[in-house]
């Protein structure tokens, strides 16, 4: 009899744990956008970047990031280690409407789903420099994010799996070429 | 015969017969051998057992195994070794771009309330557009990171006087990006 109990037990907990983990996994992998397929545009895109580096991926990478503190490659790998995926596509066009708002929207409505909220949007009538950024929280803490830009000759889709650290890849900007914003706060002290 | 002769005769020196000594010494020897320790030569006894032609083989077929399998090993950490490279070029491309674009974002929402500038506004909106330099095809990204990095330095040059220029028309810009981060540590 105790004999019984005590396998009743051991099932029980290992079911629980595998409840736990699934759970997580969930969470994390609904942070994790099925883009639409967008094979269409690989033709007329005059350059596509295509990164898809899943958690594996993503810590083979950061065994191979710097570790001095004072390099970029150090920012990143601080940024990266508790991520569990960062995926990418982005097409860049020789001249503009090239991609369809059916494109767009395709993604967007992706980003409509439960958990996902905008936190920034700009949207240009005149430039047609669209860009929006979403935020997966659960809990209060960030697990996923999402950019969408849609540019007149660019089409850019970020999506990071695991919590993000915004300030960090905010700060990231100086470090790969883009001008990073310098905040008026200074001027005003100036 | 008294006692004296008798002795005398008894122990006169008498010649041994021909080829005593070698009898002598032929018996001698092996008695001889019998209780003297064999040498021990160690590299002999470490090389004892590969007399046998089987063995030699045997150890030959293994040492084969063994060069091969750290000669596989190698290259596997090579491969491992040039993937990981590959998937940090990437990781750094894909960090870079979801970095500009959130940048861009922030950027013109900081705009929001600036007084119009259209000189500078248009400086900043070329500014915002993505660097063509550092827009290169994925391969070559991959495999040549280090003009990458001297093109992101040429560019960082040449867009610092322009945000130097910009500083000014940045006055009392907070971005929601980072109210929405003030907001999120409150509620945690």
């Amino acid at each position: 009899m105790k004999s019984v109990t005590t396998i009743l037990l051991r099932t029980a907990a290992v079911a629980a744990f595998c409840l736990i983990a699934a759970q997580a996994n969930a969470f994390a992998q609904a942070a994790k956008l099925q883009l639409p397929n967008l094979e269409h545009l690989h033709a007329k895109a005059r350059e596509v970047v295509d990164v898809s580096l899943d958690g594996q991926m993503l810590k083979l990478a950061g065994r191979f990031l710097s570790n001095d503190k004072s390099s970029d490659e150090a920012k990143a790998k601080e940024l990266v280690e508790k991520l569990q995926g960062v995926y990418v596509k982005s097409f860049e066009f020789d001249k503009e409407g090239e991609y369809s708002k059916e494109d767009v929207e395709a993604v967007r409505s992706l980003l409509k789903g439960p958990g996902w909220s905008r936190i920034v949007g700009v949207l240009s009538k005149q430039g047609g420099d669209n860009v929006e950024v979403y935020a997966m929280t659960e809990g209060g803490a960030m697990t996923g994010l999402a950019v969408l830009s849609a540019e007149p000759k660019e089409f850019t889709i970020v999506n990071i799996v695991g919590p993000v650290d915004l300030e960090r890849l905010v700060n990231l900007g100086g470090a790969f070429g883009i001008p990073k914003l310098d905040k008026g706060k200074k001027s005003k002290k100036e | 015969m008294n006692l004296d002769e008798e002795l005398k005769s008894a122990l006169k020196r008498t010649e041994p017969p021909p080829g005593f000594a070698e009898k002598v010494m032929a018996r001698v020897e092996p008695e001889t051998q019998r209780y003297e320790k064999p040498r021990v030569i160690f590299w002999r006894t470490l090389l004892s057992p590969f007399r046998s032609p089987l063995v030699r083989l045997a150890a030959g077929v293994a040492l084969l195994c063994v060069i091969s399998g750290l000669f596989a090993l190698q290259i596997e950490r090579a491969k491992e070794a040039a993937k990981a490279e590959a998937a940090k070029n990437q990781l750094m491309l894909a960090l870079g771009v979801a970095s500009e674009k959130i940048n861009i974002a922030q950027r013109r929402v900081s705009e929001i309330g600036a007084p119009p500038q259209p000189v500078e506004r248009e400086i900043e909106s070329n500014q915002n557009r993505p660097a063509e330099r550092r827009r290169k095809p994925r391969a070559s990204r991959v495999d040549r990171p280090s003009e990458d990095l001297l093109a992101a330095l040429k560019l960082v040059t040449g867009k610092l006087e322009v945000i130097q220029r910009l500083k000014s028309s940045d006055e009392g810009a907070n971005a929601l990006l980072f109210d929405y981060q003030q907001e999120q540590r409150r509620k945690s």
